[in-house]
């Protein structure tokens, strides 16, 4: 086996092993699958490019996290230039997720960056250092963040309960 | 409804991929890991290459010393320009405060300093500095004995490599040659941080919209922050705000063997209060305009300030559909007719720099919020829309008046 071989060995097998937390990432920032898609796919070839940086890799699946939230932004900056106007996969998300579908409702209205950090705490159950570390934030904007975005959904969902009721 | 209920709702219930996503991402790294590996550039040599490199790391160590930490940060931030004007611009404090060590817990006498400050009555902005003498920051501290049985049961174990994460490349290693020496480790990690949830002006919250935070090679911590505007109305305005800042001290135990790793229900998170007093160094000026075309109206609001120009702008259109007038880029125009793609700014007739711009629907119209470069003095605002193919219509240009 060439050393070429080994490191694609090693670089296959790691997008395999994180491909659905790369792209459940990617899709908390773009909410919209084909988008979270390309990210994945952008950021999985642009770590590639750089297959031979790689030092420790135990920490591949940061490099590629890292990747896909980069892509992801650039992604939503194309977005925002083009100007969006219908707020995008919110009915995927009600439809696809009946019981969570309040939650996932309300995550819709928060920012990317909310979505993302809850996203990487309670889906990925990231420590909150990993987080702020991948994400390049202080770990106590990290944290108050997702207390806020608790509070937030917390309100907003009770709210829902008490219109149902 | 209770936050666990929340967590567990947001855990369980994730997207999926559409159908098809592994079998392309298959695709992809095929066609990746297939095409023939690209040559190396040739390197230059190691002996010039080196020599190189340390006379430019000993002429940026120190231009680095001897900048602000905003500059500090805009020699590397996407947001370059508007980081050199805040250095340029807020008021140099080099205020210091002195929290004491703790022995016990490994913390060592830390100094927090102010370096710049900015507000305008409207816009916050500070920058700081966090250093300990000849020590770092954070760090961790091996414990005598091992942990209880009933401590153990309390546990939670965690994945060796988030471990890895946690205490860091050094630690880690050094972590790791103790283990096998040993069998078995038990220590606390101590760590210290600046809680931006805890600025608080008279009991208000004041939460920073953007920031960013690092470590020096001298061990220090340097950042800055932007505070979310609008201020809390209790903060605008003022001569000076007396805020509060929140530095963090936790400690967290650990037990680690060559099999698995624990993190103990033992440790605690300190908050201790930072006060620091921030003068209001520059006044904002506010713009506004409104104007009524054939097929839209607009209403244009500018705030400048001396690091940046906000403006908000609320357009309707006359057929009560936005689309009619404004490109989203969401739907196809088949008729070919010409829309507003995007709005420029001119500070006495010179283009200023986009650096932000966010859309979204307001009733029949639609709420735009763009951010500029303030260049250093203004005397005219004019916006004018910017339509298919990139041209500007300069009759429907719109006049800002403070």
């Amino acid at each position: 086996m060439t050393d070429k071989d080994a490191l694609d060995a090693l670089f296959v097998k790691a997008v395999k092993a994180h491909s659905l937390a790369l792209f459940r990432a990617a899709f908390s920032i773009l909410r919209q699958d084909a988008d979270a898609e390309d990210a994945v796919s952008t950021a999985v070839e642009r770590c590639y490019r750089s297959i031979r940086n790689i030092r420790d890799w135990d920490r591949v699946s940061g490099y590629l996290m890292r990747a896909v939230v980069n892509a992801s932004y650039d992604l939503l900056r194309i977005r925002k230039r083009e100007m969006p106007v219908e707020a995008p996969d919110l009915d995927y998300l009600s439809e696809n997720h009946d019981e969570g579908g309040p939650v996932w409702m309300y995550l819709g209205h928060l920012s990317p960056k909310e979505r993302l950090i809850m996203q990487l705490r309670f889906g990925e159950n990231m420590e909150v250092k990993e987080i702020a570390r991948l994400l390049r934030l202080p770990r106590g904007s990290v944290s108050v963040n997702i207390g806020r975005t608790l509070k937030k959904l917390r309100q907003d969902l009770t709210q829902e309960e008490g219109s149902r009721a | 409804m209770p936050e666990s209920k929340i967590r567990g709702l947001i855990r369980d219930r994730q997207p999926q991929p559409p159908a098809g996503f592994e079998t392309r991402l298959d695709a992809l790294l095929d066609n990746l890991t297939q095409a023939p590996a690209t040559a190396e550039k040739p390197r230059p040599r190691l002996a010039l290459a080196l020599a190189i490199a340390l006379v430019l790391l000993g002429i940026s160590a120190a231009i680095a010393a001897s900048l602000g930490v905003f500059d500090r940060f805009a020699q590397q931030a996407h947001d370059r320009q508007r980081l050199q004007q805040l250095g340029h611009t807020a008021t140099h404090y080099q205020n210091t405060i002195t929290i004491p060590g703790d022995a016990a817990s490994g913390f060592p006498a830390t100094v927090f300093t102010l370096d710049q400050a900015h507000y305008d009555g409207e816009s916050l902005y500070i920058s700081y500095q966090l250093s300990a003498k000849d020590a770092p920051l954070s760090g961790y501290r091996i414990l005598n004995g091992q942990p209880g049985q009933d401590m153990l049961k309390a546990a939670e174990q965690l994945p060796v490599d988030q471990l890895a994460d946690i205490l860091g490349q050094k630690a880690w290693a050094a972590i790791r040659q103790q283990l096998e020496e040993q069998g078995w480790l038990h220590f606390h990690t101590y760590t210290q941080f600046l809680g931006d949830s805890a600025a608080l002006y008279a009991d208000t919250a004041l939460y920073p919209s953007q920031g960013s935070a690092k470590r020096e090679d001298d061990r220090s911590e340097i950042g800055f922050w932007e505070f979310a505007r609008p201020l809390p109305d209790k903060a605008v305005n003022q001569e000076q705000l007396d805020i509060n800042l929140t530095l963090y001290r936790e400690t967290r135990a650990y037990y680690l063997t060559k099999e698995a790793a624990y993190r103990l229900p033992e440790g605690e998170r300190l908050a201790l209060p930072l006060a620091l007093r921030i003068l209001k160094d520059h006044a904002a000026t506010h713009y506004a305009a409104q104007g009524r075309f054939d097929s839209y109206q607009v209403a244009a609001q500018a705030k400048v300030s001396a690091v940046d120009i906000k403006v908000d702008l609320f357009v309707s259109a006359h057929s009560g559909r936005i689309t009619d007038v404004l490109d989203t880029g969401a739907s196809t125009d088949e008729t070919g007719r010409e829309r507003i793609t995007g709005f420029a700014l001119y500070a006495d007739g010179v283009a200023c720099r986009m650096v932000e711009g966010s859309f979204q629907l307001e009733g029949e119209g639609m709420r735009i919020q763009l951010g500029f470069l303030a260049p250093e003095a203004i005397q005219t605002l004019v916006l004018v829309p910017e339509y298919n193919h990139g041209h500007e219509r300069a009759e429907e240009a719109l006049t800002l008046i403070p």
